[in-house]
């Protein structure tokens, strides 16, 4: 697992190498971490996967995990150039929408999602927060 | 002094020389009588005469025939003796006094040996991460290096002590004692790690009958020495000395505290170790999957195999709930935690609990994922679960299943003419995202027909000729329909099998498979064969 950085004025970007799994997902969730906090005006994240190696379930989770933090934050979340094995682990898990729509921080439906508040924002992500009644 | 043995040489200097020597020196003619010696001779042997034969100390007497150097004890004190042959044939003796360097060396002789036996028990306790086994390697090394009889007892809870006791014939026995520590002088103390009570201010006589073993006899001295844990007392240890044995010294009682210093810390360790395998363990057992059957005339097998890297275990499940009076059908849930060790395992437990207690939704999948993905949601981490759901009901010689993935590989549906098919259900993980889809499908079983619900564990699993390919859906699809018609035992282990050829010594993760299959059964018609008959479940 390896990443490269290119920055434009408000957009961080890494671009991902080799595999996502159990061993190399905490390194990736540290380095986006350390260019977020490098730029502390970007509003932008694009994770290049276009040389992506395996993903696995950890993998999985620490991607849902960096798109949570970045929407907490405010920060858009992109992942570009998914590759087929990306995009079949996406597509069955049913995150595929969830991580590529654009700026879909809110559940949709909710109350507060239109209104995009911070507020709003931080009760989406509780587990006792306002949630559809059904979907 | 130095230059005094060599002076004999020139003859008539020798009378002074011994006279005036600053050590004994005794002059033995070629009899082996005594022909001379000075005072500090006359001093130390006061029964030696000019004139007569060397008699004492024996050990001298013994070697005067030969002039070589001899050594023994005069008293209290020991003594080199030096020979100096003259040229008259007579044989002059120094005695020199060696019993500072003596004790010297005796003391380091025993330091060495204290050392070489701290290291040894220190080696032998460490070899084991056992308690027991530490309690008795305890036990016996005490015996063996510090007393006559030893006793390791636990601090603990209850009302009775645990203790390892090593006799005096070194045989080791292990017991529970229902008695307060205070009916031992110091043991409680002991027990909370408060300093060592000094053997002689424990009155043997009060010993109770527990703590001497039996044929022992009266017992002589008694030392009971904490053994400091890490952190917490481990213990303590009780030494024992029968009457005819000399009382504890100081410096035994200080090896006997260095001793119990190593011995609690291995103790400690071995506690230690025991609770987080007990912790490990409950939770392991927790995580095994049941045992299936068959349930209301459907075949049901698992198999579970967990991966041989014990860090990696914990995410797979599965779990077959039999109808109850909430629910009607049968509910098999199938699913795959992400991550491992303790953190999946306390995941896998909690969404596992989860299910069980929402079983009377299980009516409707799609609300029941609901429900667990809100329980399961945590601000904290992204963890999340993929699972697939089977109701399962029997229709007459049919089975009749909803099946719902959660994000989980469909179900592979095994038709009795090799067809394989997957089911046409998807949805989202459970876990993580606020809002979930699920899409539900309706499969019938006809008999022999078998639904088999995997984890990725099968699919993900390398190995093949290049050691490093994926197992795949397509050779698990192919798998299967070698699998057609096969009860659901023979189905699982076919898949085992396979994909254990194909892991062959590799890595893997865990590897879960369980099928559901109609039964052919043997149709138990009545004799005339014009009645329905029955069908055996």
């Amino acid at each position: 697992m390896t990443t490269s950085f290119g920055t434009g004025l408000h957009a961080v970007r890494l671009a991902l190498t080799g595999d996502l799994d159990y061993d190399t997902c905490g390194e990736l969730l540290q380095r986006v971490r350390t260019a977020l906090d490098d730029r502390a005006g970007a509003d932008e994240l694009r994770l290049d996967c276009a040389e992506l190696g395996t993903v696995d379930s950890m993998g999985l989770s620490t991607l849902l995990q960096i798109h949570r933090s970045a929407c907490r934050d405010g920060i858009a979340f992109h992942l570009d150039d998914i590759g087929p094995a990306l995009r079949r682990l996406l597509e069955l898990t049913g995150t595929y929408e969830y991580l590529t729509a654009p700026r879909q921080c809110e559940p949709p439906g909710t109350q507060e999602g239109a209104a995009a508040t911070g507020a709003g924002r931080a009760a989406a992500d509780r587990p006792g927060g306002p949630r559809p009644a059904g979907a | 002094m130095t230059s005094s043995p060599a002076r004999p040489r020139t003859g008539a200097v020798s009378t002074v020389s011994v006279a005036s020597a600053p050590c004994p020196v005794v002059v033995l003619d070629a009899d082996g009588n005594i022909a001379e010696l000075n005072d500090a001779a006359g001093a130390l042997l006061p029964a030696a005469r000019v004139g007569q034969p060397l008699s004492f100390p024996a050990w001298l007497a013994a070697g005067r025939t030969r002039p070589v150097p001899v050594s023994g004890e005069v008293g209290d004190r020991s003594f080199s003796a030096q020979p100096s042959v003259l040229a008259d044939g007579r044989t002059v003796w120094w005695l020199l006094d060696e019993t500072a360097h003596r004790s010297a060396v005796a003391e380091l002789a025993a330091e060495r040996g204290r050392t070489r036996f701290l290291a040894e028990a220190s080696a032998a306790l460490l070899a084991s991460l056992n308690l027991d086994r530490c309690m008795e390697v305890t036990a016996r090394l005490a015996t063996e290096h510090l007393a006559d009889a030893a006793l390791v007892i636990s601090p603990t809870a209850g009302r009775s002590l645990p203790v390892v006791a090593c006799d005096h014939r070194r045989e080791l026995r292990r017991s529970t004692v229902s008695e307060a520590p205070e009916s031992v002088p110091g043991l409680a103390e002991a027990l909370r790690g408060f300093p060592p009570v000094p053997s002689r201010w424990i009155d043997p006589a009060t010993a109770p009958d527990w703590l001497i073993p039996a044929g022992f006899g009266e017992v002589g001295s008694l030392v009971i020495t904490p053994l400091p844990g890490l952190g917490v007392p481990a213990g303590a240890l009780v030494l024992l000395r029968r009457a005819q044995q000399d009382a504890f010294t100081e410096a035994e009682e200080s090896l006997a505290g260095l001793f119990a210093a190593r011995a609690g810390a291995a103790m400690s360790a071995a506690r230690l170790y025991a609770e987080q395998n007990s912790i490990s363990e409950t939770l392991m057992r927790e995580l095994l999957p049941p045992t299936l059957r068959q349930v209301e005339g459907v075949e049901f097998a698992g198999g579970y195999r967990a991966s041989r890297d014990t860090e990696r275990i914990g995410g797979d499940f599965y779990d077959v709930h039999p109808p109850a009076e909430d629910s009607p059908e049968t509910l098999v849930v199938l699913g795959d935690v992400a991550g491992k060790g303790l953190e999946a395992a306390v995941l896998t437990g909690k969404i596992r609990n989860t299910l069980h207690a929402l079983l009377p939704m299980a009516d409707d999948h799609a609300r029941m994922l609901r429900l667990v993905n809100n329980a399961m949601r945590t601000s904290h981490h992204t963890r999340f679960a993929t699972l697939v759901m089977a109701s399962v009901r029997r229709e007459e010689r049919e089975v009749a299943l909803r099946l719902t993935s959660a994000g989980h590989p469909a179900p592979l549906i095994i038709r009795r003419d090799g067809t394989v098919v997957e089911a046409d259900t998807g949805g989202t993980l459970i876990g993580v995202l606020p809002a979930i889809t699920s899409r539900t499908a309706q499969v019938r079983l006809a008999p022999g027909e078998t639904c088999l619900l995997f984890t990725d564990g099968v699919t993900e699993a390398r190995g093949g000729p290049l050691g490093d390919t994926m197992f795949g859906d397509q050779r698990l699809k192919r798998a299967a329909a070698e699998c057609a018609g096969m009860p659901a035992q023979a189905v699982v282990e076919r898949i085992q099998m396979v994909t254990s050829q194909w892991i062959g010594g590799g890595r893997h993760d865990d590897i879960a498979v369980l099928a559901i299959t109609a039964p052919r059964g043997a149709h138990l018609s009545a004799v005339d064969g014009a009645t329905r008959g029955r069908y055996t479940a």
